[in-house]
């Protein structure tokens, strides 16, 4: 038992300060809001539309270039293969949203997720419990959610948690592309969970269907299923940005 | 043998008319026999036909006395003699098989769905008749037994943790688990077909979300099946940085799991260091590259990012700092006599039973097997910097989750020799073109084992077949049969032992 105690000390504190504290320091080649300077971008050039493995960009009749951060994997094609470096990734990890049009970033001001209405901001803002369903992605998102758990997030300290059952549930937190295989299960699980509730679509397979996006085994996200609340885009999204995203929900954080 | 003339090491790659073509009887006395003198069946798959030809059934077989790859085809019609009654390793490859392309390995003891999907042929199919209407996953027959205080649980696919879908079916007298089965297949997204007519912008990122949490494994097995298909050689520092980067997946992996361990036998000490221990590993990835789980680093020719002299010294100081505290740790679970209680003879496994399932990884090595890829089929940096096989006798809970803890220790020794003497020079070359009407196949040891994938390129060097591996093929079954006769509630403690993937598993 001593052991235990001597090994906890040693370990130290590494619960984070955010969201009261300073912005939490990220890897220096962390690729996270992409800043798009479309003044820099050549008359017809389409070099960073023809990278995106994925069409998270578009340039419009009138040249405005957009990058559709819920489809984007954030592989820096586009910045990498940009001959004057009209695409950038900063550093910011607040990228999460209430609505899926305010994921396109493009010439208009950046819209953050905003917190529910004053009614369910009553009911949910100090306590949230969700369910998570994993609907047929690769795992990364489910890993980074789970790493909200360790006492480096403390997801508890927020009231939030994720709960063994959906009839325990707030909502749910879904993640993957929902395969047809998943669709039936996904669909029971919203059933279960009581009105009114909430669904987190986490990651870019959830939101449009990530790499997989018009597979013929894959529904393209949560999105065309259920009414998503937050979208909280990567690939998979850093832990900060999905606690970022689930405090903005419940008006935790408002700037 | 002459089967084995055109073998090869790995990565490694054969114009596929060279590939040795023989009788389906002579392949599969082969293979059987092959396996039986320790061979191990790393593919077996069938290349479906091409105007008017006939499919023809493959099988990828590793040599580790002479640490060469070898492959033979035989011609098959709707039907050929299945390999599993003789060899039990190989059930789910035919399963598989049958589930594709509607060929029936006859005399299979149990041709049940892998991954639920409709046959690739219309009007082709190995299922009953009428079955395929239906198609529902999980819909399958189990096994039954009946009795007094015989019953069933069913679990999934929805679990009651943040983990992925599966459906387990446990069949119990009392508490006691008699059989416990496993329907997968709700991951399935079509992965492995998407890949046909590739390599495109897309082909890399499926490679890295073949299974997330092994990122650096998959797309380094890809990356080296491509520069085999091409003869590009990588340069020495670009090999480093790979090692470097597949080192620190398994350090996270191993780590993350240990303190799930704990935590499945309620130690909460060890499980809340071990979290967190387990992102900071992911954070010396994203000083790498950005990204936690090494997304954008590996690409084909080398890697992405280089290191400069600060960057290595930073990770060096910082693993040094993070070993630390693992060794504290864990060091805990070792020394509690009620975690140790759970841990030993638990889920066993012996050497014989994991030989005959063929299981690989560190579920194998937990076993007294010796295989390691790293060692036995070493491709890259470990032909230059050999690193040691980790194993131990036990195969129960406790021998997986101690292999874990020496491959830590010894996956700290390597990167550190690794950033000490990095070697200088470029980090990628151009790949260059990749040669048609070949068969390449590439080994890599990822974190949860023996991970195998075989390219097929048609003339115009387009993927033809792309067939994935992933360690958990080989080891969902070692699993069924480790809680055999277990108490239900240990049944959490011999999943997270095994740590196996469903996305890996169900492509």
């Amino acid at each position: 038992m001593l052991k235990v105690f001597l090994t906890r000390i040693r370990q130290g504190y590494h619960t984070i300060a955010y969201p009261e504290g300073p912005l939490p320091e990220l890897p220096p080649r962390y690729a996270g809001r992409p800043l798009l300077d479309p003044g820099k971008c050549l008359a017809g050039c389409r070099t960073c539309v023809e990278v995106c493995p994925v069409e998270a960009l578009s340039r419009d009749d009138s040249d405005a270039l957009r990058l559709d951060i819920g489809r984007c994997l954030f592989c820096r094609a586009c910045e990498t293969s940009c001959p004057r470096q009209a695409i950038s990734f900063s550093r910011d990890f607040r990228m999460a949203a209430a609505s899926r049009r305010d994921l396109v970033v493009g010439p208009e001001p950046e819209r953050l997720a905003q917190a529910l209405t004053s009614e369910t901001r009553r009911l949910f803002g100090r306590s949230l419990k969700l369910r998570q369903v994993s609907a047929g992605g690769c795992n990364a998102c489910e890993l980074d959610t789970n790493v909200l758990g360790t006492i480096v997030y403390d997801l508890g300290r927020f009231g939030i948690q994720f709960v063994a059952s959906p009839r325990h549930a707030d909502g749910i937190l879904v993640t993957g592309p929902v395969s047809k295989n998943m669709e039936q299960a996904l669909l029971a699980t919203y059933e279960a969970v009581p009105a009114p509730k909430i669904v987190v679509a986490t990651g870019a397979c959830a939101i449009a269907g990530g790499p997989y996006i018009d597979h013929l085994q894959t529904c393209n996200g949560v999105t065309n299923l259920l009414p998503v609340d937050l979208f909280v885009p990567g690939c998979p999204p850093h832990p900060l940005t999905i606690l970022d995203g689930l405090l903005r929900l419940l008006g935790r954080i408002k700037a | 043998m002459k089967d084995r003339q055109t073998a090869f090491s790995n990565p490694g790659c054969i114009a596929l008319a060279q590939t040795p073509a023989q009788d389906i009887n002579r392949l599969r006395r082969t293979v059987i026999e092959g396996v039986k003198n320790g061979n191990h069946l790393l593919a077996l798959f069938l290349l479906p036909a091409e105007n008017n030809g006939t499919d023809e059934l493959f099988a990828v077989l590793g040599d580790i006395e002479t640490r060469r790859l070898f492959i033979m085809r035989a011609p098959v019609q709707n039907s050929y003699p299945s390999i599993t009654v003789d060899l039990p390793l190989a059930e789910r490859f035919e399963r598989e098989i049958a589930e594709q392309w509607g060929v029936v390995p006859t005399n299979h003891p149990w041709l049940k769905p892998v991954r639920f999907h409709e046959s690739y042929r219309q009007e082709h199919h190995a299922q009953p008749q009428g079955m395929t209407d239906f198609l529902q996953p999980g819909v399958m027959d189990f096994l039954k037994a009946e009795g007094d205080e015989i019953h069933e649980v069913a679990v999934g696919p929805v679990h009651a943790g943040i983990i992925e879908p599966g459906h387990f079916r446990f069949l119990c007298h009392g508490e006691k688990i008699l059989h416990m089965e496993i329907a997968l297949g709700y991951q399935h997204r079509g992965v492995e077909q998407a890949l046909i007519g590739g390599p495109d912008k897309r082909t890399i990122h499926y490679m890295e979300t073949l299974a997330g949490d092994t990122t650096i494994g998959h797309a380094l097995a890809y990356c080296q099946a491509l520069e085999a298909l091409s003869a590009c050689e990588v340069p020495l520092r670009g090999q480093a940085l790979r090692a470097i980067a597949l080192e620190l997946e398994r350090l996270a992996n191993h780590t993350g799991d240990l303190g799930a361990m704990a935590a499945d036998v309620g130690y909460s000490p060890t499980a809340a260091f071990c979290g967190r221990l387990r992102g900071d590993f992911l954070n010396l990835s994203a000083l790498l590259c950005g990204n936690r789980f090494g997304r954008g680093l590996i690409r084909p020719g080398g890697v992405a990012f280089d290191l400069d002299v600060g960057l290595a010294a930073e990770i060096n100081l910082r693993l040094t700092k993070i070993y630390q505290q693992v060794e504290q740790a864990v060091d805990l679970l070792w020394r509690e006599p009620s975690v140790l209680a759970r841990f030993e003879e638990t889920g066993v496994i012996d050497k014989m039973l994991a030989v005959k399932l063929g299981l690989v990884g560190p579920a194998a090595r937990a076993c007294g097997i010796e295989y390691d890829v790293r060692v036995d089929f070493p491709a890259g940096m470990y032909r230059q910097t050999p690193i040691q096989v980790s194993t131990w006798f036990t195969g129960d809970v406790y021998g997986r989750a101690f292999v874990r803890w020496l491959e830590i220790k010894r996956s700290v020794n390597f990167i550190c020799k690794l950033l000490n003497n990095l070697p200088d020079g470029p980090t990628a070359v151009d790949p260059g073109e990749i040669a048609g009407g070949r068969i390449a196949v590439s080994l890599v040891e990822g974190w949860r084992g023996e991970i195998c994938h075989t390219v097929v390129t048609d003339e115009r060097g387009r993927f033809r077949l792309y067939k994935v591996v992933d360690p958990s093929f080989h080891n969902w079954l070692g699993l069924a049969m480790a809680v055999r006769n277990e108490g239900i509630m240990d049944f959490p403690i011999c999943n997270k032992s095994f740590s196996l993937s469903y996305c890996g598993h169900d492509l």
